[in-house]
């Protein structure tokens, strides 16, 4: 699955959880940008895009992500294993 | 060996020298073990006395060493209780039956904190996140870390590795500056403030009484609340300031601990900024794992919410329980644990009746974003008096009191620390700009006057008149 692909499906995602049609799922967006992204937040998109994705994370990935093009690079990792 | 103390820094500075020999990988990790082995050698030299702490270390490397050979749930859930459960015993929790304790005295200093990085090892083992195979010389250097044994910060094994190892944190002169300046703010913070604030509290302890007229009373009560928080944070901040500057001449880099903790706007908030690496931790390996393996089992979005308030509750609660061994810190962890779990449901509450965005503009009303600093700050307060006082201290205090009083002093410190706090951070903020202390970007001749002013009453409170900085409130846990 290519990168890009990944992107749109995590666009899907975030503006499903969060309600907002306007988000646009890129490697710079952090959950500062996000209105309601709170730790709450963060395990629900966790778990949609473990389900989009057919994957898990672990404790320490879950925990160590800082923006949305470092999810989608793990997601691009496990994806292709 | 207290820390921070100037043989401490003598100890760190040796360390320093002997490390800046070579920056060869092997070489700044057999310095740096040798350096933790002779640190704690500092506490006892007794084999005996450091035999349960050193049984705890090989149990955690042996856990890690199973996990990374072999990953099975089971084997991971007996190897997670074995460690909890030496911990606790070790540790002499109350619901430990007294007989199983060990009957000598023995080393427990920063054995929680060693406890965290050792389960931090053994989960990442299990799930494969750490980064590579932990050799027993990489294992001793992390989990003994000096100059953050005491009392944190609890930093990850991949961030320490890279500092330790792999990318020595740069050492020019900016960098040695800031360091210096660091360790003597938190020296200072420390040796000088913290006594200072204990002080006034005694002092305001010692002056509820009966006799007291309403007001008087009600005043040194609210003082009673407010000084605790403030004293503690100098404590441990300060304690934080010099182990990070330290590590600085080390070229380790260690995580921060606060952040401003006081302007925090809601409790949830506050945890975000005070002991930041303890929270970090537990969000980490306790409440989303927890809260996702719940998620998963009642998959309803009408309940996850409120499963989101279950989790932090419990998170708080094992914080407030992790602090020490006896009922008041149960006590204290429930106080915190409702802390949370209120302020989770007040703002689910608040959104699904304002909506987002309104909830969010009432959010940036200065009256309400002063009054939720002031109530978050008594909160913490009031939680706090289960963390220093005595059962027989409290039953004084609401005796005294009464429950009308007590609600009072409550609103009183709500309101103070609205006012003080939120002036307070605007006053920090005109100065940052005005003289800014604690930026690179004032003038050197300023810095260096500020630093030399506070080293020089280091000195003079500590050697001329004899009064060595105290203990670390966090040592003991």
């Amino acid at each position: 699955m290519t990168l890009d692909a990944i992107y749109q499906r995590l666009t899907t995602i975030l503006r499903d959880v969060f309600d907002d049609d306007t988000l646009v799922a890129g490697p710079d967006l952090t959950a500062d940008q996000v209105d309601g992204w709170d730790s709450f937040a963060h395990l629900r998109v966790i778990l949609t895009v473990e389900k989009a994705f057919n994957t898990t994370f672990s404790a320490a990935q879950i925990s160590s992500l800082k923006n949305v093009g470092e999810l989608a690079e793990l997601i691009e990792a496990k994806v292709a294993k | 060996m207290i820390v921070p103390s100037f043989e401490f820094l003598a100890f760190a500075t040796a360390v320093a020298l002997v490390l800046g020999i070579s920056a060869k990988p092997l070489w700044r990790r057999s310095v740096l073990v040798a350096a933790n082995l002779g640190f704690i050698l500092t506490f006892t030299h007794d084999p005996l006395q450091l035999a349960p702490f050193a049984m705890l270390l090989v149990l955690g490397f042996a856990g890690v060493k199973l996990m990374e050979a072999y990953k099975r749930q089971p084997a991971f859930a007996v190897l997670v209780v074995a460690l909890l459960s030496a911990f606790c015993w070790l540790k002499n929790y109350s619901f430990v039956p007294h007989g199983l304790f060990l009957p000598f005295a023995y080393l427990t200093v920063g054995m929680s904190y060693v406890f965290f990085r050792v389960l931090h090892l053994v989960i990442d083992a299990y799930q494969e996140s750490l980064p590579a195979p932990v050799g027993v010389f990489a294992y001793i250097s992390y989990t003994l870390n000096f100059t953050s044994f005491l009392a944190g910060p609890i930093q990850f094994y991949k961030d320490y590795l890279r500092t330790e190892s792999q990318q020595p944190a740069v050492l020019d002169e900016p960098s040695v500056g800031r360091a210096l300046e660091r360790i003597i703010v938190g020296f200072f913070k420390v040796a000088i403030v913290s006594p200072l604030l204990l002080l006034a509290h005694a002092a305001c302890v010692a002056a509820l009484s009966t006799d007291a007229p309403f007001a008087d009373r009600v005043l040194h009560a609210a003082l009673v609340l407010a000084i605790f928080p403030f004293y503690l944070y100098a404590n441990f901040s300060g304690y934080t300031d010099v182990v990070i500057g330290t590590a600085r001449f080390l070229r380790l880099e260690l995580p921060e601990n606060f952040n401003h903790p006081f302007v925090s706007k809601s409790f949830i908030e506050l945890w975000t900024r005070w002991h930041i690496t303890l929270s970090l931790w537990l969000r980490t390996y306790v409440y989303s794992p927890l809260l996702l393996s719940l998620m998963r089992r009642f998959p309803s979005p009408r309940v996850e919410p409120w499963l989101g308030v279950l989790v932090y509750f419990i998170t708080f609660f094992l914080i407030g329980v992790w602090h020490g061994q006896t009922a008041m810190f149960i006590a204290l962890g429930l106080l915190l644990g409702l802390g949370v779990g209120a302020n989770k449901i007040f703002q689910l509450s608040m959104t699904k009746a304002l909506g987002r965005a309104r909830y969010r503009s009432l959010c940036g009303n200065p009256v309400y974003s002063a009054l939720s600093c002031g109530l978050t700050f008594a909160w913490l307060g009031f939680s706090l008096l289960w963390f220093w006082s005595t059962p027989g201290q409290l039953g004084g205090f609401a005796r005294l009191l009464g429950p009308a009083e007590i609600a009072l002093t409550f609103l009183l410190v709500v309101v103070l620390a609205a006012i003080v706090l939120t002036f307070g951070e605007k006053i920090r903020e005109r100065l940052r700009v005005v003289a800014p202390l604690d930026s690179l970007r004032s003038p050197p001749y300023l810095r260096a006057a500020w630093c030399t002013t506070l080293a020089v009453i280091i000195v003079s409170v500590t050697v001329v008149l004899n009064a060595p900085a105290p203990h670390i409130v966090y040592r003991a846990f």
